[in-house]
């Protein structure tokens, strides 16, 4: 059972980790928690759900579209909210994103109601049983498809230009800007990538996930919580985070109780950070 | 009428002419709603004021504050109903209680800073409204229910009229403000402040910055709990989806750095802009279907951080220099 659990939080934590990269890279180029981030999970869950219900397209076919679309919807967002508040106080910057989640999730209640949807069969689906490890066929699938996406985007932060602009500026703004690079379009490119990421999340996601508006409030804390724990400014920090909270959600949820998992997952971000304020893998002050 | 806008005392003279206000305010106005929305105007006025001292003046910015509403709701809602413990009395130890509360779990939590401070908040008050939704002695799920009295001062309930609440949060909204008043000019204060500037410089200067950040956290969670048991008492049901609703948490800080953070009207004035704005736009677009007042709500609120990031306090300064150096 203790193996099947780790299995299960692991793949849960690979999809966390997704979702958490795109937190780390928006707050690594421009400074700011995005508190919106788990909404927008939400709206690319629900457009790989209408994508299904209406176009007969596979949610894990849909994501390369769930990629294009919340990235476009990054950009948009960037340019009429984003770049204004970006060099306010520290809580106009919070609220700001705060109050874009809240009017997310409320349009979802208004246009799709509060209601629970599931996609009722992927394309892939059954379960494959390794000894006693039982592997959901689904979550595999959702696994594997957000490790290959947070591949290309690491890779692409890497090797292209535009991927070391942006780490130019998140080590040295400033810098960056007196070595030509258009701080500006590179804020923005960095946020519609950040929110396509939870868009890829969100797609894969729905295969096998409940879809309702408030899905939003946990995944966006989830991430908040998974890049606060591995520390702000360490994608690979991250990823470590995200799948502690993959497991301790898995393990608590068999060993102690499911209704205290969630619970238990920021109980334990609470005490680790009471141990080390700046994240496990995070540098320098707090 | 400029001379009076720019006099020393002109912030006090507004600050009479508005108590002179509220206190007639219901005789007035007689429609229910209106006192009703001025109900919750001092009910968030008075949470945000106390989240300005954490907030505003010791530069702790949380937005899980609905954990100290919700724990307060739900002490004096259970010793009301276990203990048979008079109201008011459950009314100030709900607040006692919560401050300690905000003291142990401040410990750990107030080492951290900016963004890690405000995550850990909004953490610490989801694992309250996990804890309580699940926890059965105090009801889980279903909350606990107040049974109706007899209408007294003495029994917090009142059934024919809602002048009696609306003095009593009144009362309450008066005694935090005039706590920032006294602590704005005290010693404390200016800890308070050395700690939101420069942390280090303050600690450098042998300020105990953990003593004092635990200690505004302490006034700010007592003053939060008590609009929780407040409310309590005048909806006479608590509800761990009701009282730890993280929107309250939103909505505590917002009123505060809409009005502008930092001083003393900046809440005051924030509560009295944005809480008629929002439950005027709920009567109005809330029967067009769920959540379009809602949205509507959180786009005001990107609007204003957008357009106001200093609050309307930082307006009201902008507009009083311009009139010294161009009189």
């Amino acid at each position: 059972m203790f193996i099947q659990l780790v299995v299960s939080g692991l793949l849960l934590g690979c999809i966390y980790s997704l979702i958490s990269m795109g937190l780390s890279l928006i707050w690594g180029v421009m400074g700011i928690v995005n508190f919106a981030h788990g909404a927008f999970v939400m709206l690319a869950m629900y457009a790989a759900y209408y994508g299904d219900q209406l176009l007969r397209i596979d949610p894990l076919l849909f994501t390369p579209v769930a990629i294009v679309l919340l990235f476009l919807l990054g950009v948009i967002v960037y340019q009429i909210i984003i770049q204004y508040v970006v060099d306010g106080p520290y809580v106009s910057r919070l609220l700001a994103t705060f109050g874009l989640g809240f009017f997310l999730i409320n349009m979802a209640q208004f246009l799709w109601s509060p209601n629970f949807r599931t996609i009722k069969e992927s394309m892939v689906h059954g379960v494959w049983k390794i000894g006693t490890v039982m592997i959901e066929l689904p979550k595999l699938a959702s696994s594997l498809g957000s490790i290959l996406v947070a591949a290309l985007v690491f890779l692409f932060i890497r090797k292209t230009r535009t991927g070391q602009a942006i780490q130019a500026i998140s080590a040295d703004k400033m810098g960056a800007a007196l070595m030509g690079i258009n701080l500006k379009r590179i804020a923005a490119f960095s946020f519609g990538l950040g929110i396509a990421c939870a868009g890829a999340a969100g797609s894969l996601l729905a295969t096998f996930y409940y879809i309702f508006p408030d899905v939003a409030s946990l995944f966006g804390l989830i991430a908040l919580v998974a890049v606060a724990l591995g520390g702000f400014g360490s994608v690979e920090g991250a990823f470590l985070g995200a799948l502690i909270l993959g497991l301790v959600e898995t393990l608590g949820g068999y060993y102690v109780d499911p209704n205290w998992k969630y619970a238990l997952m920021f109980l334990i971000y609470l005490g680790i950070v009471l141990v080390r304020p700046q994240g496990l893998l995070g540098r320098g002050k707090v | 009428m400029m001379e009076l806008v720019r006099h020393r005392r002109f912030p006090m003279f507004v600050l009479g002419i508005g108590l002179l206000i509220a206190l007639i305010f219901p005789w007035i106005v007689q429609d229910r709603f209106a006192q009703n929305t001025a109900i919750f105007v001092l009910m968030y006025g008075l949470m945000a004021q106390a989240w300005n001292i954490m907030g505003g003046y010791t530069g702790l910015i949380s937005v899980g504050q609905v954990a100290y509403f919700g724990i307060g709701a739900y002490t004096s809602a259970f010793l009301y109903t276990h203990f048979g413990i008079n109201p008011w009395i459950a009314l100030l130890i709900g607040g006692l209680i919560t401050a300690m509360f905000g003291v142990v779990a401040g410990y750990p939590v107030s080492k951290l800073r900016g963004r890690y401070f405000s995550i850990a908040t909004i953490a610490m008050a989801e694992v309250m409204r996990i804890s309580f939704s699940n926890w059965e002695y105090v009801g889980a799920a279903r909350g606990i229910q107040l049974p109706i009295e007899k209408e007294s001062l003495l029994t917090f309930q009142f059934h024919s009229s809602r002048l009696p609440y609306y003095y009593i949060i009144l009362f309450l909204f008066i005694i935090v403000n005039l706590v920032v008043y006294f602590l704005e000019r005290s010693r404390t204060g200016y800890y308070f402040r050395a700690i939101r500037d420069n942390e280090e410089a303050a600690a450098g200067l042998g300020i105990n910055r953990s003593f004092y950040k635990l200690l505004s956290i302490a006034i700010s969670a007592f003053f939060t709990a008590l609009a929780g048991s407040f409310l309590t008492q005048f909806s006479l049901y608590v509800e761990p989806d009701y009282v730890f609703a993280s929107s309250i948490s939103i909505t505590v800080a917002m009123v505060a750095v809409l009005g502008g953070i930092g001083s003393l009207g900046g809440p005051i004035l924030g509560a009295l802009v944005l809480i008629p704005l929002s439950e005027y736009t709920r009567a109005w677009l809330g029967k067009q279907g769920q959540g379009l007042d809602l949205m509507l709500y959180g786009a005001l609120i990107i609007i204003f951080c957008i357009l106001e990031p200093k609050g309307l306090m930082g307006l009201w300064k902008r507009i009083s220099a311009k009139k010294r150096t161009n009189p």
